[in-house]
């Protein structure tokens, strides 16, 4: 009886290791998104069958609604401006954080709070702090005679307000990090101190090298969420924010799908969003040979 | 090293608790009335208004021994989704409150039982004769019931006695014109050293409210069409614009920020005295002898302007107690809705309404000994049932897309005030984009 | 022990950095302080009016109602259970599956290995409101509505986040340790669990706390599924606060607190665990 060749061994190996997901994915989430790429070409109010229209939805969404283009605009800002800054401060903060000083492991706790805090909690001071007559923030700047904004109550300051709350989020990249960053191995740094290094050119050739593994992880993931993003808009500002700047695309979604029962019309919007994020996150896995350095 | 292993026990112990705590204890729900028919009610209230409910599901399971009902609270924020969700998956509870969303839109596709088909002749007749008008016509869709509001809602002005005493004003002699309110509201405004707000007067708000005083409002007529830019919705809208303007909108904004009231907690910034005259739901009077029982005040339906206007004028919020259609106990969910609502035993219901302070759903249970005696102490109560009596109190209109355009009137009024619209661009919008939906929706095959 | 990356600091150094983490923490305790503070004041107290201010902060008087009433007003201990049970089959679950998957991908080579783990991605680009309805119906006819299976059983299928973080730390270890010991004879199995997974203990950890963090503040999973209020777990009884409907501020903030509470020290504790250095063997 003939052995499986080299190659269909290794095939087969493979797809066992990936079994779990790959059940999963057939049995769980293969159905529900052929199914919603269906709804998508139907109008759909979720208490009747759908009926089919073909590209009504996305003949509509793309010509005929401005809060589609508005929300989109809105969206886009958010994750250009949040992105880049989570990682910039993430990465900032990680080092930091890796610093061997006594009671370090406490600090680390605290930087990582605010991810466990519950939402409910963390809204109502956010709401508190950009308070415009008596929030931390504005009291801040009253010390140096700059009359703060109304934030979350004047457009565009509730949006910025949005990108400060997102950047309270960064505690759970940071742990990202540090784990990426006591991966790093010990002769590398041993081996630039021979050289001569000093800690500046350590942290460019050899600390951030190898943390871009994990760069990458958060950048991606960083994208995907940002695009995505629902809770906070839908806490503080449910009805879409002053002048609609925090009305952001994944709110218009819940609205278009649970609140106006468009179901069909929602699942167009979805699949559009799902388009531009996985053009955009393909770019991204492209330029990974150029900068993303593995050590395996 | 000594702390290390004091880690490590710690973690010992930790684990050990944990698993104790994990199958210590016990799982399901246990019936009180296994042998009866089980009754599902769903709702979304909460914490104090919670138990409230519980007392009158308790006390009806008592007063009868066919059916058990068990009420699920559903918290806030997934209720619309699992609602939903419950009704299509086909099982879902036998009665549920929702909000007045999808009501209209699952009436018309024939995912609600009518309620007048669950009554007998009789209860029908004696139901739409003696409810007030707002009420009998919520819930009402193609001419057919098909929710019931237990929890009804209005609006009236509460004015602070002590604050107007000290201004000047009379509190026993309000005024009778929206333009007299006004200035009042003027006067009572008080600023601090910068020119911030710190006490507000008085403030025209909610456009979909104010504008039944004005004779308008986003009606429904009997011919079908929807009234949306008329004259009247315009001046309404004009009046809330100009009001902020005098005030200065930025001020008005920042001080409101200030307020950070959150809904039923004992917050409200009336009872802090920072909104000399407000205007909120009839719940505060409840809430008011509860938390605030010093403070003096009056309740006043807001007056309507002196040219045009339409007195006692309002709008019947609240939620709707609907049956789904394929329910497993409907007859049981209309024993406990006829129960709650009072139409047999009035005065047995007016606790139930005192116990919220929500609104009664027809005179027969406001005239009753209880409901007057509760009323005896909470005298302010009285103005929400005039209004709720007058014929201009009116209900939503009943249109399959209320939501959406809910959410128009709202960025209406937000970009008007803003400014960055006239008043009279922003209903154009609103007609405008309203119309525009409708058309796709009738192109996409909804039938409204 | 010490990891040498980070260097031996400077008497200077060491102030400069405490003087940083100092200064940065106070946003960071906000959250927490205000909460805790506030679920030790009176409901009226909270909004006192004009009343925030670092004065705010401390309450006074303090009084100490709030936290048996919040406990009083749920039955905590039936939650705690509840949400324990989810928290150790879903970890157990996402931990297990996402590193075996994980392995597949970053270090085998098999055909359609790339077309696969870009669809894996792909999966986290659709906004889940579109596909509840028909996971909804999936697990309806399954029959698994009114139970925890459709909270537990997807988490052993392993989710995209994991293994993606996994696949990339995966990816980091050399593969010269790998062909050394196939050489040797060991299968792929062995190879992963002897070899790759004691390595990768911090990417593990996190994975593990994140589940757990996810786990136990999950309430719309929770609230979909699970009708029988005795099967509730914390996050869906932490909501109960909140309210449309008439709710107690100060409570919820005790209740969000002995919520929190739990999180903070198992993360405090199990810190060394995964952001942990790898001892240094050799070939590394």
């Amino acid at each position: 009886m003939p052995a499986l060749s080299h190659d269909a061994r290794r095939n087969l190996v493979g797809y066992l290791f990936i079994s779990p997901w790959l059940v999963g994915f057939l049995v769980f989430v293969a159905g529900p998104f052929v199914r919603s790429i269906y709804l998508s070409f139907t109008r759909y109010n979720i208490v009747t069958a759908p009926k089919w229209v073909g590209l009504a939805n996305y003949r509509m969404l793309l010509t005929q609604d401005d809060l589609f283009w508005k929300s989109a605009w809105v969206t886009v800002k958010y994750a250009a401006i949040s992105v880049p800054l989570a990682i910039v401060i993430g990465v900032a903060l990680a080092l930091l954080l890796n610093s061997n000083v006594r009671g370090i492991a406490a600090f680390r706790t605290v930087f990582y709070l605010p991810s466990i805090v519950p939402v409910v909690a963390t809204s109502a001071i956010f709401i508190w702090i950009l308070n415009p007559t008596i929030g931390l923030v504005n009291q801040v700047l009253g010390v140096f005679h700059i009359h703060g904004p109304a934030w979350l109550k004047s457009s565009p300051w509730a949006f910025y307000g949005l990108v400060f709350m997102a950047l309270w989020g960064v505690g759970g990249s940071m742990v990202i990090y540090l784990a990426g960053l006591k991966d790093i191995p010990n002769y590398l740094y041993e081996a630039a101190t021979i050289d001569g290094a000093n800690p500046l050119r350590k942290l460019r050739h050899v600390t951030l090298p190898m943390m871009t593994p994990v760069i990458f992880f958060n950048l991606v993931m960083g994208i995907i969420g940002a695009f995505q993003t629902f809770t906070q808009a839908y806490v503080i500002t449910p009805d879409g924010g002053p002048e609609s700047c925090t009305y952001f695309y994944s709110l218009y979604l819940y609205n278009r799908a649970w609140k106006y029962l468009d179901m069909g019309y929602a699942s167009a919007m979805a699949w559009v969003l799902f388009l531009v994020i996985v053009v955009l996150t393909a770019a991204v896995f492209r330029t990974q040979s150029r900068w993303v350095h593995y050590g395996g | 090293m000594s702390l290390q292993i004091l880690k490590r026990w710690a973690m010992w112990v930790f684990a050990i608790g944990l698993t104790l705590v994990v199958f210590a204890t016990g799982s399901s729900t246990p019936r009180k009335y296994p042998q009866r028919k089980l009754v599902r009610f769903w709702h979304r209230w909460q914490g104090d208004w919670e138990k409230q409910v519980q007392k009158i599901v308790d006390a009806f399971n008592e007063s009868q021994s066919e059916y058990e009902v068990v009420a699920v609270s559903v918290p806030g924020g997934g209720a619309d989704a699992k609602f939903i969700l419950g009704v299509i998956g086909g099982d879902p509870p036998d009665l549920m409150s929702m909000g007045s969303t999808p009501v209209a839109n699952m009436a018309a596709n024939g995912f609600l039982t009518p309620l007048d088909s669950l009554m007998t002749p009789d209860e029908k007749t004696r139901f739409f004769r003696d409810s007030y008008p707002g009420i009998r016509n919520i819930g009402v869709f193609h001419g057919r019931c098909y929710g019931i509001t237990i929890g009804a809602d209005l609006m009236a002005l509460y004015v602070n006695v002590k604050q107007l005493r000290e201004a000047g004003l009379d509190p026993d002699h309000f005024p009778k014109t929206l333009e007299e309110l006004e200035d009042w509201g003027i006067k009572l405004n008080q600023y601090d050293k910068q020119g911030n707000l710190t006490r507000l007067g008085f403030l025209l708000s909610d456009i979909g409210y104010v504008s039944h005083y004005f004779g308008g409002g986003f009606n429904v007529l009997p011919d079908g069409r929807l009234e949306l830019n008329t004259p009247q919705n315009l001046r309404a809208l004009k009046a809330i614009v100009d009001y902020r303007r005098k005030i200065g909108f930025d001020n008005v904004v920042r001080f409101q920020a200030g307020l950070n009231d959150i809904e039923g907690a004992a917050s409200w910034a009336f009872m802090h005295g920072d909104l000399s005259i407000t205007y909120d739901g009839q719940w505060r009077v409840e809430e008011l002898r509860k938390f605030a029982p010093d403070l003096e005040y009056r309740v006043y339906p807001i007056p309507p302007p002196a040219e045009g206007g339409t007195p006692l004028g309002g709008l019947v919020g609240g939620n709707y107690m609907i049956v789904p259609v394929s329910g497993k106990q409907k007859a049981g969910a209309w024993e406990f809705l006829k129960f709650w609502t009072g139409l047999d035993n009035p005065d047995r219901a007016a606790t139930f309404y005192n116990m919220g302070g929500w609104l009664p759903y027809s005179p027969a249970v406001a005239n009753s000994p209880t409901f007057q005696r509760w009323l005896a102490h909470d005298k302010q109560f009285q103005a929400f049932l005039d209004i709720l009596a007058s014929p201009n109190c009116k209900a939503p209109p009943a249109i399959a897309n209320l939501q959406f355009l809910n959410d128009l009137i709202t960025r209406a009024e937000d970009d008007a005030e803003h400014g960055s619209v006239t008043p009279e661009q922003a209903l154009a919008n609103l007609d405008a984009k309203y119309r525009e939906e409708a058309r796709k929706r009738r192109e996409l095959g909804y039938d409204e | 022990m010490t990891n040498e990356g980070v260097a031996k600091l400077s008497q200077a150094q060491k102030l400069g950095i405490y003087l940083a983490l100092a200064l940065l923490s106070i946003p960071a305790l906000l959250p927490l302080l205000w909460m805790v503070s506030t679920s030790f004041k009176t409901n009226s107290q909270i909004f006192a009016s004009g009343g925030f201010s670092f004065k705010a902060l401390v309450p006074s008087p303090l009084i100490g109602s709030n936290y048996p009433d919040a406990l009083h007003n749920m039955p905590f201990l039936l939650y705690l259970r509840n949400t324990l049970l989810l928290c150790i089959c879903t970890i157990v679950g996402a931990v297990v599956s996402s590193s075996i998957v994980a392995y597949g991908f970053a270090k085998l080579r098999f055909a359609g290995s790339k077309a696969l783990f870009g669809i894996m991605i792909a999966t986290m680009a659709l906004p889940g409101q579109v596909t509840m309805i028909p996971v909804f119906s999936l697990f309806r006819s399954l029959g698994w509505y009114g139970t925890y299976l459709p909270l537990i059983v997807p988490a052993f299928t392993g989710s995209a986040y994991y293994i993606f973080l996994l696949t990339q730390f995966f990816k980091t270890i050399p593969g010269e340790m790998s062909e050394a010991a196939s050489l040797d004879g060991a299968t792929e199995w062995s190879i992963f669990s002897r070899l790759i997974l004691p390595l990768s203990k911090p990417a593990l950890a996190t994975c593990a706390l994140f589940q757990f963090i996810g786990t136990w503040n999950d309430f719309l999973g929770p609230l979909l599924y699970v009708n029988d209020p005795a099967k509730y777990p914390l996050g869906y009884g932490l909501q109960q606060f909140v309210s449309h409907y008439g709710g107690f501020y100060a409570q919820l903030m005790a209740a969000s607190t002995i919520f929190t509470v739990p999180v903070i020290i198992l993360f405090f504790f199990a810190q060394k665990t995964f952001i942990q250095g790898i001892a240094t063997t050799g070939g590394k």
